[in-house]
């Protein structure tokens, strides 16, 4: 019986693995040396680390950083670099886990040197690399990353945001949902952080309006969702979904396939169907209201940053109608990417300001980055953009969108920036003094 | 059945076979030796990354091998030590950030709650066996984590918790570890001990105990041994163990999170230990070294190095079944016996 | 009332489904013992393969059969190459089993992308049902676990590839004695689990989306309702899959969800001690 022979070792396959992937280094770092275009003897690179979720649950997010980031780090060296340095890019991927990307982020403060690093859209993430880059003195921006803590109970002073999260989805978008959709709101949200943190925020508003809530959180990783759709009150007006991952796109589904379109206005954040086709949840996606932070398609924007918008979309390889060039299946995740354009730009402006040369200098960066008056530009597609020291946040325009017809994702109202803001439950100034 | 030994060229004369019985006894002492040495001296050598990566590489190991007492030793297939390995962790934060414990009270924490969890789910466990085993071990650690994500008031939720590094006293001394090289001697001392009970253990006559259960749990029940008592004897010492490793990990890492007490964790602990060799302690250590550095390399060079680390798995326990320990244990004593 | 109707209603129709994705689990776990942690992505291949045979020719019942063909064909290669020497181990099949799950997640994650897709059901009918519209669609889904989870016990209990197959399991040595071609035995078994994981892949993935992880969600489900149901067991397997839909579906009209699921572990718990051999056998 074949089963049961013994095999001869093969002790080279192992032996042979690790000479070829060393090779493999060898060629990717010879690559990314090359075609520089800062000569001989000019100042010492800035390495700028990427830490994206390559793998794992959150890998298109991953996907789109790389595009972005990339695209953003050859602008900014085709133009001169930053402070006359060259901008060196190196990648590290998070597994979409926290037990991965810390130790990933290690690497690429302490091996690869990072100066300053663009994180990953995964909020657990975010928090376990926390520690990480205190201990490192290195600015650890979030790349999309939604939980409210990360600048607020668990503010850190080497983690910054610039765009919207949770709480502040809540706080600049329910007012017109209230007053447009409807007074009675069933969530159905998953049963996490995130997930629970959008009902209680969006929920406790609603209610201190008089308006009425009911709330209705399923295990994360749902398959069936009829035992709690069927649930929805009968006379809900507003039905507000919040999953991730294939149960993001099942739950919408489902909602559809048990007619609850026909008589509730549905309502969610983006998150939920950013890098999805609206065509994917079918034509009943019409009528859908999305909370954006930045519109799919480029004939949605205002007409100011249109062409700034244009501009970046040509960098990433980006189509108007928000689809890879090479591959018009893959949805761009167009309302989270943009962070990490900007960031670059960012940090560009606060290097130059502050005269950053090394991370002693980091004091002062903080004080300048945190400081920028930040208009629509070139660096600057989602728009202006107020940065607040105390909590290291960030505050933009936000967008509300609906899906008509054409199954496209209609710009319907804008929600400025600056009711985006709340009080900052932290003030991280006193460390920095 | 047909087997076809592959056959040595050449008969063996007395002199290799005395040679041989020399390598069983000797190489692993001498591989054993060379190897602490070089994790007492290398390190400060060696970069802040590769302390840190090496800290964590040992409270890994430490964890496979707590893995390694329940299934190599006593034949319990467990994917319960993720839940024992997180809730340590989840102790250490509590300790420092509620109870302002320093570094060993800590610790001793995380073994209390990892043993007493171990209690309760293996009192429960051990009343069957095989894949009947496995799966009452996976829906506890599944129950675990679905726990910790819900206490967001003890657990902070998916967002885990982060809190400062505590310090190390001992006696009236008081030493903070939050610098890598500090952490990871922590972390060698911590690990060295836990690993030498557990050798002490397995070579005890408790030991033998539990081979013999594993072995032939019907002849040890009647011999008079309560099998029972002797399997959920070794699993909570396993779940101590396990959570003893959660807990450095916490203190190396400063975060808890739930990710750690879903069931795919403990499988990182099977896979380890398979392909290290099971019922060695020494095995599991190996493997758990070699696979994060393959998959850490790999991840590092490549995109798609799963591809890699997925061949690299089934490739070894295709050529080692036995893992690598046993591999080469069964290659000496081949030698020895001709 | 009208509420606890459809959920037993719905939970019923849900259970055939889960008893269709746990089948080929079944056949693979309960005749060859081999712990098949790469059966959540060989349902999930199924659904991708589909995924791109929807894409190419809009035809989802073209899909239905060529989806599970290109699995079931990938399960022979994994049965041949992989598994057949390790075969009798179970604990090592788990390893190789899960180099098999990381290969295919992440080729997929390669070509297909990280972001879900959809594939359109073929049939979008939904009808009034206690209160609120019921999708039709599941009833087709549940009609083809019917079939599908019939064929098998009728392969087991007639045919003599069937017989083989239930002699293998029991005792191998004695079978191969007999004449009973073991590996031969353990090839087939294999390729029609895998099949069946791809089919229920291609059904599922209409309800639930196209996900490079879309194996997670449902692997463990798949070896509860297994082991619960009894190795081998097929009608054990459908009541255990109900069970623990219609215990969850149930509980969560009077919890919140995730204790609802909590509670059905335990019970889950529960019934593994109460009958170890199966819910529907008395203790051996």
């Amino acid at each position: 019986m074949r089963r049961n022979q013994p095999t001869r070792p093969q002790g080279v396959t192992r032996r042979e693995f690790l000479t070829r992937t060393a090779a493999g280094a060898g060629v990717l770092t010879a690559s990314s040396l090359g075609l520089t275009r800062f000569a001989w003897g000019s100042p010492k690179p800035i390495v700028l680390g990427l830490h994206a979720d390559i793998t794992g649950v959150a890998a298109t997010y991953g996907y789109w950083f790389q595009r972005v980031v990339k695209a953003a780090v050859d602008k900014v060296n085709a133009e001169g670099g930053i402070a006359g340095r060259e901008v060196k890019l190196v990648v590290a991927d998070t597994a979409s886990s926290a037990e991965t990307g810390p130790r990933n982020l290690r690497q690429l403060i302490y091996e690869d040197e990072a100066d300053f690093v663009i994180g990953s859209v995964h909020s657990g993430v975010v928090l376990a690399s926390a520690p990480v880059a205190q201990e490192t003195n290195t600015f650890y921006f979030s790349g999309g990353a939604m939980s409210a803590s990360i600048t607020g109970e668990k503010a850190s002073p080497y983690l910054g945001r610039c765009h919207t999260h949770a709480r502040m989805q809540a706080q600049v978008g329910w007012k017109w949902a209230f007053d447009n959709l409807g007074k009675k709101w069933t969530f159905v949200v998953a049963d996490y952080s995130w997930g629970r943190s959008l009902a209680q925020e969006f929920g406790a508003r609603i209610r201190k309006a008089g308006g009425e809530v009911q709330v209705i959180k399923a295990p994360p990783r749902t398959s069936d969702f009829i035992p709690y759709l069927q649930k929805v009150h009968g006379d809900s007006e507003v039905l507000f979904t919040a999953f991730l991952g294939s149960a993001a796109l099942g739950v919408m589904r489902q909602s559809v396939e048990i007619g609850l379109h026909e008589r509730m206005k549905r309502f969610s954040v983006i998150c939920t169907a950013d890098g999805i086709g609206m065509d994917q949840i079918g034509k009943e996606a019409v009528g859908m209201h999305f909370l954006s932070y930045h519109p799919r398609y480029l004939d949605q924007l205002p007409e100011a940053q249109r062409p700034y918008e244009a501009a970046f979309r040509k960098a990433v390889g980006v189509t108007p109608e928000g689809r890879d060039v090479s591959n018009p299946k893959k949805v761009i995740v167009g309302s989270h990417y943009w962070s990490g354009w900007e960031y670059v730009g960012l940090i560009k402006r606060a290097v130059e300001a502050s005269g950053w040369r090394s991370k002693k200098d980091n004091k002062e960066f903080h004080k300048a980055f945190f400081n920028l008056k930040v208009q629509a530009g070139p660096w600057f597609p989602q728009g202006d953009l107020m940065l607040r020291e105390e909590d290291q946040q960030g505050f933009h325009n936000h967008y509300l969108v609906r899906v008509e017809k054409d199954l496209r994702l209609h710009r319907i109202a804008v929600l400025p920036k600056e009711q985006a803001v709340y009080e900052p439950p932290v003030d991280l100034k006193k460390y920095w003094t | 059945m047909e087997t076809a030994r592959p056959v040595a060229k050449g008969g063996l004369t007395a002199r290799d076979a005395w040679g041989a019985q020399r390598v069983l006894v000797w190489a692993p002492r001498v591989g054993a030796a060379a190897v602490l040495a070089a994790l007492v001296t290398l390190p400060p050598h060696l970069g802040y990354f590769n302390q840190i990566f090496l800290s964590e590489i040992l409270v890994w190991a430490l964890f496979a091998m707590s893995f390694d007492l329940v299934y190599g030793y006593t034949g319990l297939l467990s994917f319960g030590q993720s839940l024992f390995f997180g809730a340590g962790g989840y102790a250490v934060a509590m300790g420092v950030s509620r109870m302002d414990l320093s570094a060993l009270p800590c610790l001793g924490l995380a073994v209390a709650v990892g043993a007493a969890l171990a209690l309760v789910v293996g009192f429960v466990a051990v009343r069957v066996s095989g894949i009947h085993f496995v799966l009452i071990t996976i829906i506890f650690a599944l129950i675990g984590f679905l726990v910790a994500q819900r206490w967001v008031w003890l657990t902070g939720g998916d967002d885990g918790m982060t809190f400062a590094c505590p310090p190390l006293v001992l006696g009236g001394w008081e030493v903070s570890i939050a610098k890598p090289i500090r952490g990871y001697y922590f972390t060698l001392a911590v690990v060295c001990a836990g690993a030498l009970a557990l050798a002490r253990l397995v070579t005890s006559p408790l030991g033998r105990v539990l081979r013999g259960v594993r072995e032939n749990e019907l002849r040890m029940g009647l011999l008079g041994y309560d099998e029972r008592l002797y399997k959920l004897c070794a699993f909570v010492v396993a779940g101590a163990t396990a959570g003893l490793a959660g807990g450095l990990f916490a203190i190396l890492s400063r975060f808890s999170n739930p990710a750690f007490l879903h069931w795919t964790t403990s499988g990182k602990a099977v896979v380890w230990t398979i392909v290290g060799g099971p019922g060695t302690l020494a095995g599991p250590a190996l493997g758990t070294a070699l696979l994060m550095m393959i998959e850490h390399l790999a991840r590092r060079v490549m995109q798609g190095s799963e591809l890699v680390v997925g061949a690299i798995l089934i490739v070894s326990v295709l050529v080692a079944p036995q893992g690598i320990v046993g591999m080469w244990r069964k290659w000496v004593r081949a030698r020895e016996r001709k | 009332m009208a509420q606890l109707a459809l959920v037993i209603v719905n939970g019923f129709v849900w259970g055939w489904i889960v008893a269709l994705i746990a089948l080929g689990l079944n056949l693979i776990f309960g005749l060859t013992h081999v712990i098949n942690i790469a059966h959540g992505a060989f349902y999930m291949l199924g659904a991708v393969v589909a995924w791109y045979v929807v894409e190419a020719t809009g035809h989802f019942w073209l899909a239905l059969a060529v989806a599970p063909l290109a699995v079931g064909l990938l399960g022979l290669g994994v049965e041949r190459w992989v598994l057949r020497r390790v075969e009798g181990n179970p604990v090592i099949t788990i390893v190789a089993t899960f180099g098999v799950m990381l290969i295919l997640e992440h080729s997929v994650l390669l070509t297909f992308g990280g972001a879900s897709q959809r594939i359109a059901p073929p049939v979008t009918a939904r009808f009034p049902l206690l209160g609120i519209q019921y999708p039709a669609f599941r009833l087709v889904v549940m009609g083809f676990s019917v079939l599908a989870v019939a064929g098998v016990a009728l392969l087991l209990r007639r045919t003599a590839v069937g017989l083989w197959m239930r002699a293998a399991s029991q005792n191998p040595e004695a079978a191969l004695a007999l004449g009973v071609p073991v590996d031969r035995v353990y090839f087939i078994t294999f390729g029609l689990g895998s099949a069946l994981a791809g089919l229920g892949g291609v059904l599922a993935a209409p309800i639930v989306s196209v996900n490079f992880l879309m194996g997670l969600d449902v692997l463990i489900l798949a070896f509860i309702v297994v082991i619960v149901g009894g190795l081998g067991n097929l009608p054990g397997s459908v009541f255990a899959a109900v069970l623990i839909t219609e215990v969850e579906g149930v509980a969560s009209l009077y919890v919140d969800p995730t204790s609802a699921r909590v509670l059905s572990l335990l019970i889950m718990v529960g019934v593994i001690l109460w009958r170890p051999h199966g819910l529907l056998q008395k203790a051996a």
